[in-house]
């Protein structure tokens, strides 16, 4: 077969096997993840922003692209809107409850639902793993499913080989619980090219942030919109068609650049 | 010189393309992990291989985007690398498939 280090110790393995363990514990984790995707983006459906959610972010989105996008604004333009937007966001005019407090104690009884939701979503992120990690290394307990291409070093055994209790074995021989690693770690590629860059088919990654618990959000939008008055009130303006003329006949080659050290 | 940077990139057309960038990667190393089974390629020459994969899709996409990274991607880390330790696992993944399907259970 393949190098000589691999040859020291060949098994024969039933090919039902392949048709039994091996394709159907692929199938069951894709389709739980594309379930999964699903269900949750049912369950978000319901969530609605009412007004003045949308209102307090939309201002943020205006403020930051009012900022980075000064330059292009007349002066008299830009006055204009630097006394409007620095009023509305340092009185909160955009804001949904101005006297919002964010002292965001996770046990008082007001918070206690988004704490709760939090740890809901976490919960239920880490549920259907456990259920399928458990299923198959009860349904599918000593089958020694494939072979590794690569070696691992020898402390691994016990976690590779769990169920197969045999103390010889070459390291490279795998059990199911193995494969089933393998799927949660290598289905979220192929889940992201399906479901596209945002799914919640809950590969690997997006399990490990779910577990820490939603901060509070209550007051972040009032933060957003404070520190966004200190922004607008000192971005400076600066025209950005400021010689213009001589800008463009430079670029075509029409005019030496004379002066561009002084600048 | 302010007129030869591109200040005013398009963020929808950096983070499509971006995605596209990903998609290309993700379906090379599905394609490339079974492939490297398919070979019966062993131990560290499997990894060997996948930085190779990825150097050819880094040139590949060099090319495409004619040698100007900044005009198309926003940061060349993103051109360079991508996702790359997502899509090692997935190429992982499909290598021992492959492996296993041609060289085990012949």
């Amino acid at each position: 077969m393949a190098g000589s280090m691999y040859e020291s110790q060949d098994l024969y393995l039933d090919p039902s096997i392949k048709y039994w363990v091996l394709f159907p514990i692929m199938i069951v984790m894709f389709l739980v993840g594309i379930l999964r995707h699903n269900i949750t983006t049912i369950l978000n459906e319901g969530q609605k922003m009412d007004l003045k959610d949308v209102k307090e972010s939309l201002a943020v989105k205006y403020g930051r692209l009012f900022i980075s996008n000064r330059n292009y604004l007349t002066e008299s333009a830009f006055k204009m809107r630097k006394t409007y937007w620095y009023d509305a966001f340092n009185l909160g005019k955009y804001l949904k409850d101005p006297n919002a407090t964010g002292n965001g104690d996770m046990l008082d009884p007001a918070n206690m639902e988004s704490t709760m939701t939090g740890m809901k979503k976490g919960f239920a992120n880490m549920l259907p793993q456990y259920i399928l990690m458990s299923w198959v290394s009860f349904f599918f307990a000593g089958f020694v499913i494939i072979k590794l291409p690569f070696y691992l070093p020898l402390g691994f055994k016990d976690m590779l080989q769990r169920g197969i209790d045999t103390a010889n074995l070459d390291i490279t021989w795998v059990s199911s619980l193995s494969w089933y690693f393998l799927n949660f770690f290598g289905l979220g590629g192929i889940f992201s090219l399906i479901l596209g860059k945002n799914n919640s088919a809950g590969s690997a990654k997006d399990i490990a942030p779910q577990i820490q618990m939603a901060p509070n959000q209550k007051d972040r939008f009032n933060k957003m919109h404070k520190s966004l008055a200190e922004e607008v009130k000192i971005t400076e303006h600066q025209w950005a068609l400021e010689d213009i003329e001589d800008k463009i006949l430079i670029k075509y080659g029409k005019k030496k650049p004379e002066n561009k050290k002084t600048k | 010189m302010e007129g030869s940077k591109f200040e005013k990139l398009n963020i929808q057309a950096i983070v499509e393309n971006n995605q596209k960038a990903q998609t290309i990667r993700i379906v090379m190393s599905i394609f490339g992990g079974l492939a490297a089974g398919v070979l019966g390629i062993t131990g560290f020459n499997g990894f060997y291989f996948y930085i190779g994969l990825n150097v050819i899709i880094l040139i590949a996409l060099l090319m495409k985007s004619k040698f100007q990274i900044t005009k198309y991607f926003n940061g060349k880390m993103d051109i360079l690398c991508g996702d790359l330790f997502s899509n090692l696992l997935c190429y992982i993944m499909f290598w021992c498939l492959g492996y296993a399907l041609i060289n085990v259970y012949e």
